[in-house]
């Protein structure tokens, strides 16, 4: 085992403050901007973590690092809690000075599979700090039309939104049901040269609708997404049953690297 | 303003020679005045030698202080007590532009034969003017034209029967035109009509109808027209009694027809029969038969007169009034059109030396409305503030001695002391200052003791400029700035103006605004922002016009502000600075920190960076005797672009064996992975980059039996970590 001395101070910093201090050392202030959702659309949340201590912090700046209850109008509690890191991962963290506050936006993937309607409140936990944080919003009865009507207008703030605006957009188009998301997420994927979410959601529903997208798209992308794109097929082809469907994928990589 | 304003009364004799009054500090918000006849006085004592031989009987006045016009707002009561006689003239700046031929029409009107009246011209500019003056008859004929030359500063008065050329009967009206080639304003007109009784009233003059615009509407509203006895809070001698007069005159080639609706204090609508006018006609209307008809004959009271007609405002020219049966008291109503507008101002109120004032505010509109009115004090040491509610067209009177005398606090508390005597007014909506308003307002300054009345003339409220919050601002890319404009409202308050205003840039490759006055930041350099908010212009109700809507149209406030886009910081000096292995789970971690090239890592906002793995065998390791998984290939990290962010610290990189147990039968085994560390910033346009050394770093992870025992081992960076797995 071999052990660095800079990566220790640093790591030892974050456990300490994990540990030893009885009151958390960050506030958490969460919110949704629009805390009126469809059943089946996702909540969007802003979390503004502020140091309270006197010393300069590290803070993770990615939703892996929160854990989120949310309580239905009959109580039913609703957990998430980050899946354990598989192949190679990575995580930022931000130098946070005392009194200084960092802003954090993510999307509650699970709460876009939330059905009852009523008015609902999340507890949404700094998991290293154990901070934690409330925020109420309501889920209104699941309506087809107007369910379509916010994936499309998710679909394009995705594409034109900035970089990370976007990219939470994307994530959230992800978690709505296929059959109401799955044109947009092939429109995304055709508009947002980067959509590497996309691109990998197409490839876990693997139907011949997302499959076709990504055939489509293939011959028009270039760089890291006609890597995921040819990736994801290749990956998919290994999958799926209908021999059509393997031979069409095979024809559209047959002429690519 | 915000503070006192030294102000310097200018008078030109009638020969143009310039005598300067001693300057008076007019408090901010206050009000001074000055009495023109004994500054005269002292003047001919001071100056007997040099002043002796210009002194006039007559003259024309001026103001002069330092700040954007109009600062001051001042209006000239002209009255002689011992005729009961009493006028009012306007001051009026002198517009930019080209000369042009300019025209003021003006009505005249008797009420006893043998009337006469005055015409004063006085000439405001620099240079030598030229004016024609000519009378119209009742029938719209124009007489033969009269010029006169004035010298610089100069006045001519004329005798408004001379200029007819015969005597005046009772029951007349007519009218005068007055042309001269110069600038708007460089001739002021005033006029005045008089009868040995002691009537007197002031003649109107309006600038003719523009033929460009379109015709609509138009509602020219006469507030508080008095009835009758007057309240007996007012002071005039027992049996008094008011009758109203209304001469009409058309300034237009058309016939008009024009309707009369009187509108009680309630504001109950009372039609009166309309009237067709001819041409260029003049007439008077015997309001006293028109009250017959109305069953009005006894009433006691105010009223508000509409004269209503299709065309511009200007068409149609109303002098409204009212007088008591000898011609003593007359208390003169001027017609302001109704239209939407904002807050207005009156200059002057006073209760002194056995003054008093009156208002009369009128809502012209069907809806009810809710109106504030201000009364300032003239030393600038506080107001009266209350709240009128007019039900639609009704009508509010108000008198300052009465409120004073009444001593009720306002919805501040206060109430007005006793040794206030002068002031000014401000007329708003209740909901703010600078929100639109339709309210017709008259000013009435009366005096039963000396018989005189003057109106106070109205100005219009609006706003001096606009300028851009920020006024300045450093926004590197992809940065976004809301701008707001800000408009500079005549009392120095500043609302948000951007509904109204239009944006430019100046150097949209650096910083582009949209509609709505979000700026963007585009590429390194700098950039000029202007707004430009088309906003009621702060200006005078004309003497020359009877409404604000003309003079406020159309007025473009420009405002700039200056945008600095920095040039665009990039990550540099990425390395790893640490790793560590966790010999229970297998995981390798490294971190890696980076710098900004301006030195602070904040400035990285706008980009992101991430880690790029390429597997073999498109990310399916050898199984057995690796587990049975699929690393995602490539493997993007993170996998979000929301997470990916360039001003962080820290990026801890982790490297976990595949996920699942390992396969027997176990056998020597490598599985190959590539990996690359690359940024993006949206400043600088240039794509994903790989930072240097950092390309194609080989993740080699292997089942292995060095020593006799079956091993998972990960090398990256010649860093190692191995996890002893079931054997």
């Amino acid at each position: 085992m071999i052990r660095a001395t800079q990566f220790c101070i640093a790591m030892a910093t974050l456990s300490a403050l994990v540990g030893a201090a009885p009151a958390p050392s960050v506030s958490i202030v969460v919110s949704a901007p629009r805390p009126s959702i469809l059943a089946g659309e996702p909540l969007f949340l802003t979390l503004t973590l502020k140091n309270m201590s006197t010393e300069k912090l590290l803070l993770r700046s990615d939703p892996d690092s929160f854990a989120r209850v949310s309580v239905a109008p009959n109580g039913e509690r609703t957990v998430w809690t980050a899946p354990p890191p598989e192949g190679d991962t990575g995580t930022f963290f931000k130098e946070v000075a005392p009194g200084e506050q960092e802003t954090i936006k993510m999307v509650a993937t699970e709460t876009s599979r939330l059905t009852l309607p009523g008015q609902y409140r999340m507890t949404v936990e700094y998991v290293p700090l154990r901070a934690s944080g409330v925020v109420d919003f309501n889920v209104q009865s699941f309506d087809e039309g107007a369910l379509r009507a916010r994936a499309d207008a998710i679909h394009e703030a995705a594409v034109t939104l900035h970089d990370a605006e976007g990219g939470l957009n994307e994530t959230a188009l992800s978690t709505i049901e296929p059959e109401v998301a799955r044109p947009f997420l092939c429109d995304v994927l055709k508009r947002k040269p980067d959509a590497v979410t996309t691109a990998r959601k197409l490839e876990e529903l693997a139907d011949s609708d997302s499959i076709g997208c990504l055939i489509q798209v293939l011959p028009n992308s270039q760089g890291l997404q006609r890597e995921v794109i040819i990736g994801a097929l290749r990956t998919t082809m290994g999958r799926v049953q209908d021999d059509d469907l393997r031979e069409k994928i095979g024809r559209a990589l047959s002429g690519q690297r | 303003m915000t503070g006192p304003i030294a102000v310097t009364p200018v008078l030109f004799m009638s020969d143009g020679t310039e005598y300067d009054l001693p300057t008076v500090n007019v408090p901010a918000s206050g009000v001074a005045t000055v009495n023109v006849n004994n500054a005269l006085s002292s003047a001919a004592a001071a100056n007997a030698g040099s002043l002796a031989n210009h002194l006039s009987q007559y003259g024309s006045a001026s103001l002069r202080f330092s700040g954007v016009a109009p600062t001051v707002i001042a209006q000239t009561a002209l009255g002689s007590p011992v005729r009961s006689l009493s006028y009012v003239a306007r001051f009026t700046g002198i517009l930019e532009g080209q000369p042009v031929s300019q025209t003021l029409e003006g009505l005249w009107w008797t009420r006893d034969a043998g009337m006469g009246g005055f015409v004063s011209l006085s000439n405001a500019s620099g240079g030598v003017r030229n004016v024609s003056v000519q009378a119209i008859t009742a029938n719209g004929q124009a007489q033969p034209a009269q010029s006169f030359t004035l010298a610089p500063h100069a006045e001519q008065m004329l005798d408004l029967v001379t200029l007819v050329g015969r005597q005046l009967n009772a029951g007349e009206a007519g009218g005068l035109r007055i042309q001269f080639t110069g600038l708007e304003g460089e001739i002021n007109v005033v006029g005045g009509l008089e009868s040995q009784a002691g009537y007197s009233a002031t003649m109107p003059f309006w600038m003719p109808p523009m033929t460009s615009m379109s015709a609509s509407g138009i509602v020219l509203g006469h507030a508080g027209v008095m009835v009758g006895a007057p309240d007996a809070m007012m002071g005039f001698p027992a049996g008094t009694r008011f009758t109203p007069y209304l001469a009409l005159r058309n300034l237009t080639a058309q016939v008009v027809p024009t309707s009369l609706i009187l509108y009680t204090e309630q504001g109950t609508a009372l039609p009166g029969p309309s009237q067709t006018l001819q041409p260029f006609e003049s007439r008077q209307v015997d309001m006293s038969n028109l009250l017959q008809g109305l069953g009005m004959k006894d009433l006691n009271g105010m009223l508000t007169l509409a004269v209503g007609h299709t065309g511009q405002a200007n068409d149609v020219i109303a002098a409204v009034g009212s007088a008591d049966a000898s011609g003593t008291y007359v208390f003169e109503v001027e017609g302001r059109t109704a239209e939407q507008g904002l807050s207005k101002q009156s200059p002057y109120w006073t209760v002194k030396d056995g003054s008093d004032t009156m208002v009369a505010v009128w809502n012209p509109t069907p809806a009810p409305e809710d109106v504030i009115v201000t009364l300032k004090y003239a030393d600038s040491s506080g107001h009266y503030r209350f709240r009128v509610h007019l039900a639609a067209y009704a009508t509010a009177n108000l008198d300052v001695k009465e409120l004073i005398a009444d001593q009720s606090p306002d919805d501040e508390g206060n109430v007005i002391p006793s040794s206030k005597q002068e002031g000014s007014f401000v007329f708003q909506s209740a909901a703010d200052v600078h929100a639109p308003l339709s309210l017709n307002v008259n000013v009435g300054i009366f005096n039963v003791l000396k018989g005189t009345c003057y109106y106070g003339t109205i100005w219009c409220d609006g706003y001096t400029g606009v300028t851009i919050s920020p006024s300045s601002l450093t926004l590197p890319v992809p940065g976004n700035q809301q701008m707001n404009a800000l408009g500079q409202y005549y009392d120095g308050t500043t609302p948000g103006v951007n509904a109204y205003t239009t944006w430019s840039s100046s150097n949209s490759s650096v910083a582009s605004i949209n509609p709505g006055g979000q700026v963007t930041a585009a590429g390194n350099g700098s950039a000029t922002i202007t707004a430009t908010a088309k906003l009621p212009k702060y200006g005078q109700y004309s003497g020359y016009n009877p409404t604000c809507a003309a003079l406020q149209i159309d007025q473009n406030y420009q405002a700039q502000a200056q945008v600095t886009v920095p040039a665009c910081a990039v990550p540099t000096n990425y390395r790893q600075t640490s790793f560590y292995c966790a010999s229970t789970t297998g995981v390798l971690s490294f971190n890696y920190t980076w710098d900004s090239s301006s030195g602070k890592i904040g400035d990285l906002a706008s980009c992101t960076i991430q880690e790029v793995v390429r597997y073999d065998n498109n990310g399916v390791p050898p199984s057995p005797p690796f587990p049975n998984f699929t690393f995602p290939n490539p493997t993007v990290i993170p996998p979000n672009s929301s997470t990916r962010n360039g001003s962080s610290a820290l990026l801890v990189d982790r490297h976990s064996p595949p996920s699942g147990s390992f396969v027997k039968p176990y056998s020597e085994s490598t599985f190959n992975g590539s990996q690359d560390y690359q940024w993006n910033c949206a400043c600088n346009g240039t794509g994903w980059t790989i930072f240097p050394g950092f390309q194609g770093i080989p993740i080699v992870r292997q089942v292995t039996k060095p020593t006799g025992t079956w091993e998972y081992k990960i090398t990256k960076s010649s860093q190692s970590c191995t996890l002893v797995i079931p054997q």
